[in-house]
């Protein structure tokens, strides 16, 4: 019975008790909003006042280190200040203030496995991403090398698929050839 | 990410082989046990803990859940943002999600073999989809019958 699945897919919907209370329960719905370009701080920040909102330090420390980091980055570390090169924020302020921006189409977030989201500009996700299940490294590569692979899962399921919020999971071929930054006994 | 799932998974088709499975490694078959087992063999998509847990005690069913991914017998697999569904380990079944809508649909681990391969040909990962599914818009959303 193991493999007895149908030939055909079976589609479900998340039950309510398989649901977080108080939210829609899609996936996230802010990362369907138009993504707003802003190649520097300073345009960031009218486009922050063009959506009539304030810039407060907080909001410009966010933005700030999100230049600065230059690759995805939890609303932890920008709280601490990206390890400690730039200066503290307000944790619960940092994640207000990424919702607002990521809200208004200046910032976006990808998932990384078990771990937080990861929050990055948004003209930034032209990239897509992979996550390793072993040691956790999320690699960023150009859509076009996943081309082949999107154009599998159209002709398998239809789906339009991409990888800039949902990594896709699995093993790197370091891991799974055994290397330094592999854990754990099992093969992939 | 969590180690349990990188155990290898027991080839045990049915509650009875996963309940052997569970003997012949020193463990106790205790009716909390065996009911879980025959619950997760009997769905035709992985269950929530609180589905699970149909007469209370929601941390037991957490803590066996737990014994059992650590033997290989069952898995986790994240669908949306709320807790971790388990399933029967050797049930190859994969997962696509649509951001749009939220439906998700399940696969036999065959119909994305050539996913895998576009995959591992572009870049040398080996990836599954059994763990964090697959993300996209599905064909109704794309065609615009789901609002």
């Amino acid at each position: 019975m193991a493999e007895a699945l149908p030939a055909a897919a079976v589609s479900f919907r998340l039950i309510a008790s398989q649901r977080r209370p108080g939210l829609n329960n899609r996936v996230t719905v802010t990362h369907l909003r138009p993504t707003l370009a802003a190649p520097d701080v300073e345009t960031a920040l009218q486009a922050v006042r063009a959506h009539g909102l304030r810039v407060t330090a907080a909001r410009r420390q966010v933005i700030e280190a999100l230049f600065a980091a230059g690759r995805p980055v939890s609303a932890v570390e920008i709280a601490q200040g990206l390890d400690g090169g730039r200066s503290p924020v307000d944790r619960a302020s940092v994640y207000a203030n990424l919702e607002t921006l990521e809200g208004i189409g200046l910032v976006r977030h990808v998932h990384g496995g078990h771990g937080p989201g990861l929050y990055t500009l948004a003209d930034r996700i032209e990239r897509e991403y992979l996550q390793c299940e072993r040691c956790g490294v999320l690699r960023g590569v150009e859509p076009s090398v996943l081309a082949e692979a999107r154009t599998a899962i159209r002709r398998a399921t239809g789906y339009d698929a991409h990888f800039s919020h949902f990594p896709i999971v699995g093993c790197c071929p370091e891991c799974a050839r055994g290397g330094p930054a592999a854990h754990g006994p099992t093969a992939c | 990410m969590t180690v349990p799932h990188l155990t290898p998974a027991v080839e045990a088709p049915s509650a009875a082989a996963a309940a052997s499975t569970l003997r012949s490694r020193g463990l106790r078959l205790s009716s909390a046990r065996r009911l879980l087992l025959q619950a997760l063999f009997a769905a035709d998509r992985p269950l929530s803990a609180e589905e699970l847990a149909v007469e209370g005690d929601l941390a037991s069913v957490y803590r066996n859940l737990e014994t059992l991914e650590a033997l290989g017998l069952v898995r986790h697999v994240h669908l949306g943002h709320g807790p971790g569904l388990y399933q029967p380990a050797c049930v190859k079944r994969e997962f696509v999600v649509c951001e749009r809508c939220g439906t998700f649909e399940a696969h036999a681990a065959a119909v994305l073999d050539g996913v895998r391969a576009a995959v591992r040909s572009a870049l040398g990962y080996e990836v599954r989809f059994s763990h964090f599914p697959l993300t996209g818009v599905c064909p109704s959303c794309l065609h615009g019958h789901h609002a």
